[in-house]
Formats: structure tokens, C-alpha cells, sequence
């Protein structure tokens, strides 16, 4: 909770901030508002498992969830008030993921509560507890959209560079963990963690560009 | 590649900022294109070539 808190006093504070400046300079991301996003998945995650193991109760998760929902939407809103205008791919590139974790957080949440609560079964069960997983199609298709919205050819060769090494990096896994978990060496791994190492992925093929090419995305060498 | 593309624009007293500028792309990318680390696709190297005022060959030499 505190945590939360935190952070959304630095989102004030950035936001007051953003208020008072010149525009961002073009391929700068607000990196907080990233760090904001992330932080609610992760809080919401940490939520629902302090609920499994009994610590908190439903409606005090739910209160907990809404508050992470909440901190989401308000990322998404001070993105869209940091007036990247020279940067617009980037700048679509958060406002979309913001929408998609908002998305994930909110199916989560449901699946949660109708089909692991209330027992819902048959079709509707099946659609609801499908959609948190859908919502990584979209996180591949805001990426794809990054490179070809992205007008300069270097940071386009980086977003590339950088989609390769976490695709390389999850699917090896994958294959390796697979190998290892059918010859009874290594416990079942659910397979929604692949998408996710994806993800990982990708932050390890930013500092593979920053190592190869000594540039910090969002910086200035 | 070798390109002298620091040579030019320090004998136009120009900033990598003021490159950036005319040419429309990030100042990582100039900086790359500079330090040879990355080859400059063709029609960037016309704007290039066009914001010098030279022909391609003349700032651009193949090692």
C-alpha cells in the first residue's frame, strides 16, 4: 500500500511538473508513468495472492484492485497530458499498453471473481478466463505498431533488435523448460509465464542495444 | 562504411542537436551514423547528402 502510495505522489509531483515544462523532447519516454503501469500489475498480482493464501479478504482485495485499476488509468491520463507530440510513436505506444494492462487488470479481476469465486461454468466461463490471455495479442500488436509507426530508421533497427532477443529469449526457454519438464526433471511451468518472459525479454534487448551501442533509449549520448 | 559526417559538421559549427534538427531524426541516430556504428539507410543518406549541400560519395566511402 505504500508502495502505492508513493507512487502516485510521484505522479503528482510529475505531472505538476510536466505543467511547467517545454514539451518533452522527441524519444523521451515518461519513464515513471511506465514504472507506474507496471507497478499496478504487479501490486494486483501481489493482491490476488495475499487473497489465495487467506491474508486479506475478497472485499478488501476488491478495494485493493480498484485502487491498482485506478493508478492505471491515471498513468494513462498523465501520458496523455505529457504532450509527446514529437514523438508519437512512442507516446500511441504507452497510451496502448496502458489501455491493454488496464484491460488485463479489469479480465483478471473478473475471472477472478466469477469463475474461481462463483464457480461460473460452460461457455461464458470459458470466454471470460480466455481474455486476460488475449490481451497479450494485443501486447505484441502495440509493438508491431511501435516499429511501423516509428518514423527514424535507428530507433526503428533498435525496436527490432530488441523485439528478436526477447522472442529468442522466450521461445528458448520455452523449448529448454519443455524438454526438461517432459523428461520429469523440472516441475510444470503454466504456460501464460511465456508471454511474460517475452516481456522480460524485451527489457534485456534494451540493454543488450544500450551495450552494443552505447545509447540509452530516451537519452542522449 | 566511413562517412566524415563529424568533419562537416564541425566545419559548419553545427551541433549534433542542429543535425538532428535539419535532418528530422534522433540524436541517437546522428550519433550512431557518426561514430560508424550504424549505415545510414539510402534515402537518409540523400537527406543527408542534401543538408551538406554534397553528393552521397562525398560523404559516404565504402572501407
Amino acid at each position: 500500500m505504500e508502495s502505492m502510495l508513493y507512487i502516485y505522489k510521484n505522479f503528482v509531483k510529475y505531472a505538476c511538473h510536466m505543467k511547467n515544462t517545454e514539451p518533452t523532447p522527441p524519444h523521451r519516454f515518461p519513464k515513471l508513468t511506465l514504472v507506474a503501469a507496471v507497478s499496478s500489475i504487479v501490486s494486483a498480482m501481489g493482491i490476488l495472492i495475499l487473497n489465495h493464501s487467506d491474508a486479506i479478504n475478497d472485499t478488501t482485495t476488491y478495494i485493493l484492485m480498484s485502487i491498482s485499476i485506478g493508478l492505471m488509468i491515471l498513468s494513462m491520463v498523465v501520458a496523455w497530458s505529457s504532450k509527446l507530440q514529437k514523438c508519437l510513436a512512442a507516446h500511441r505506444y504507452l497510451m496502448r499498453i496502458a489501455a491493454l494492462m488496464s484491460f488485463y487488470m479489469v479480465t483478471l479481476l473478473a475471472t477472478e471473481f466469477w469463475v474461481e469465486d462463483s464457480g461460473l461454468s460452460g461457455w461464458p466461463a470459458f470466454v471470460i478466463t480466455a481474455l486476460p490471455g488475449l490481451s497479450f495479442a494485443g501486447i505484441f500488436w502495440v509493438f508491431c505498431m511501435l516499429i511501423l509507426e516509428e518514423q527514424d530508421e535507428f530507433i526503428r533497427l533498435l525496436y527490432v533488435r530488441q523485439g528478436l532477443i526477447g522472442t529468442g529469449i522466450a521461445l528458448t526457454l520455452a523449448a529448454v523448460w519443455g524438454f526438461l519438464e517432459n523428461y520429469g526433471l523440472v516441475q510444470h511451468v503454466a504456460a501464460f509465464w511465456w508471454p511474460v518472459l517475452w516481456c522480460f525479454g524485451i527489457g534485456i534487448g534494451a540493454l543488450m542495444n544500450q551495450l552494443k551501442y552505447g545509447i540509452k533509449h530516451g537519452g542522449t549520448t | 562504411m566511413k562517412n566524415r559526417l563529424k568533419v562537416l559538421r564541425a566545419e559548419r559549427n553545427w551541433s549534433q542537436q542542429e543535425l538532428e534538427e535539419r535532418l528530422n531524426v534522433s540524436r541517437q541516430s546522428v550519433n550512431a551514423i557518426e561514430t560508424g556504428r550504424y549505415d545510414p539507410s539510402l534515402p537518409l543518406a540523400f537527406r543527408i547528402a542534401n543538408v551538406f549541400e554534397l553528393r552521397i560519395e562525398e560523404i559516404f566511402k565504402a572501407e
